[in-house]
């Protein structure tokens, strides 16, 4: 029963998650990628994803998103430089990880009660 | 049983014997011959409708008449498709399965797949016209300007087919690209026309056009499917069975959805971004827009079938509680 409500819990998580990245895509995101505009990771995303729908804005949160958590990781392999991650104001990369976080949990808490529910509920 | 109603035919059988396997009274076997006239004396084949008429009377009643013409649309469709094997009936319920989970992601990453192929459609279409102002002017003083610019549209079609980026184009980048392009001077010449070019930009052009398409038809086939269910469920059943169907079948089609849209969103980025530190590809190149097409399409049909899955336990969860 428990995974149920972990499953439901995450469910609702991840709906709410729609609306706080659309919140963020389009009020915070410019402001955030100025930063590190010239970085490859964010040229490479930005170009493989113009086309999708609202020019990727949404895969685009989660890939600054990814830039702010693992910075020494994407400058080991030469796509980011961890001063130019340091210069964005705390308060931007809130914005860009909190969203990521709420969906990366939903996610996590949705695929657990899924792949652990009783087959007879599912 | 009350009212007309239909099944689908599973296997190939004669209509003699599938008439026979039904036990129908004498009054009914002159109607079941009516209604079935796209089955009638020919041998029927795996997923044809086949129609029970209202046992309550004996004329045709619009219910019916509507069967009938779905029955006559869907022989044409199998017949125009050539789908009538085992394997569609069979594999029906699976397809329908990956088809509404799926296809929303698969449609958002495959729409900027469409937009790739719409490049190479423009190129294409370029290259084309280039060729028909040097033929029409033939002029031996603009041949050299003809061939830079060739060049670079050859050049521009070579990188936007380089590796996986042919996929849905129909074009194989082979060593050639006039060899590829069958495009020939003097070919051109003497037919007037770029032999099977038409066909090439034609193909890109339908290839790219059904990717586009491939968000609206996810959705369209997760609300169809949805309202399907629920009509069933309050067609047939009982008001119960009617709310509940209401409850489920929102559940599923809310969380499929937004499931769907939700991983395929971060799908892509995390196959760009894996590809981008495992193998190193070159930002922008048309490998991270393969990678970022597998990871959505990956991402959405993962998490639209949890939500699918999810939305209907959760579904019959708040019915039951708020029942009780």
């Amino acid at each position: 029963m428990a995974l149920l409500y972990i499953g439901l819990f995450s469910s609702v998580l991840m709906l709410l998650s729609i609306p706080l990245t659309f919140f963020v895509m389009f009020k915070k995101l410019d402001a955030a990628e100025s930063y590190v505009e010239h970085t490859d990771y964010f040229i490479g995303h930005r170009k493989a994803l113009r086309f999708a729908p609202f020019e990727g804005r949404a895969s685009r949160v989660i890939a600054m998103a990814i830039i702010i958590l693992i910075p020494n990781v994407l400058q080991w392999r030469r796509l980011v430089r961890v001063e130019d991650v340091r210069k964005i104001p705390p308060h931007l990369k809130f914005w860009m990880v909190f969203p990521t976080l709420v969906a990366l949990m939903s996610i996590i808490g949705m695929g657990v009660s899924w792949l652990f529910l009783d087959p007879n509920l599912l | 049983m009350q009212g007309p109603y239909a099944f689908i035919n599973e296997r190939p059988q004669s209509y003699p014997l599938l008439k026979l396997s039904l036990s129908l009274n004498p009054y009914t076997q002159t109607k079941f011959d009516t209604l079935n006239q796209h089955i009638r004396n020919t041998v029927v084949l795996p997923g044809q409708l086949v129609i029970i008429g209202d046992s309550r009377t004996a004329s045709c009643t619009a219910e019916e008449a509507r069967l009938m013409r779905s029955a006559q649309n869907i022989k044409h469709d199998l017949l125009a498709h050539s789908a009538t094997d085992d394997f569609l009936i069979k594999n029906y319920d699976q397809l329908q399965a990956i088809l509404s989970h799926a296809s929303l992601g698969v449609g958002s990453a495959s729409s900027a797949w469409s937009k790739h192929l719409a490049q190479i459609e423009q190129t294409l279409m370029e290259i084309e016209q280039l060729h028909k102002e040097y033929m029409r002017k033939g002029s031996v003083g603009v041949r050299d300007e003809f061939l830079i610019k060739r060049r670079a549209l050859f050049l521009r079609l070579d990188t936007q087919l380089s590796g996986m980026a042919h996929l849905g184009s129909g074009l194989k980048n082979e060593a050639s690209i006039k060899k590829m392009l069958a495009i020939s001077s003097k070919r051109y010449w003497h037919h007037g026309e770029i032999r099977g070019y038409e066909e090439r930009v034609k193909r890109v052009a339908r290839a790219s056009q059904m990717l586009k398409k491939g968000t609206y038809i996810g959705i369209a086939l997760d609300v169809g499917a949805a309202a399907l269910e629920v009509t069933e469920a309050c067609t047939t059943g009982r008001e119960q069975e009617c709310t509940r169907a209401h409850y489920v079948e929102g559940g599923k089609l809310v969380l499929g959805v937004g499931g769907a849209y939700t991983g395929g969103s971060i799908g892509a980025t995390i196959g760009v971004g894996a590809c981008a530190i495992v193998f190193g590809i070159p930002t922008g190149g048309v490998g991270a827009l393969a990678c970022a097409v597998v990871g959505g399409a990956v991402g959405a049909l993962a998490l639209g079938s949890a939500g699918s899955g999810l939305g209907e336990v959760g579904g019959t969860f708040i019915y039951k509680t708020w029942k009780e």
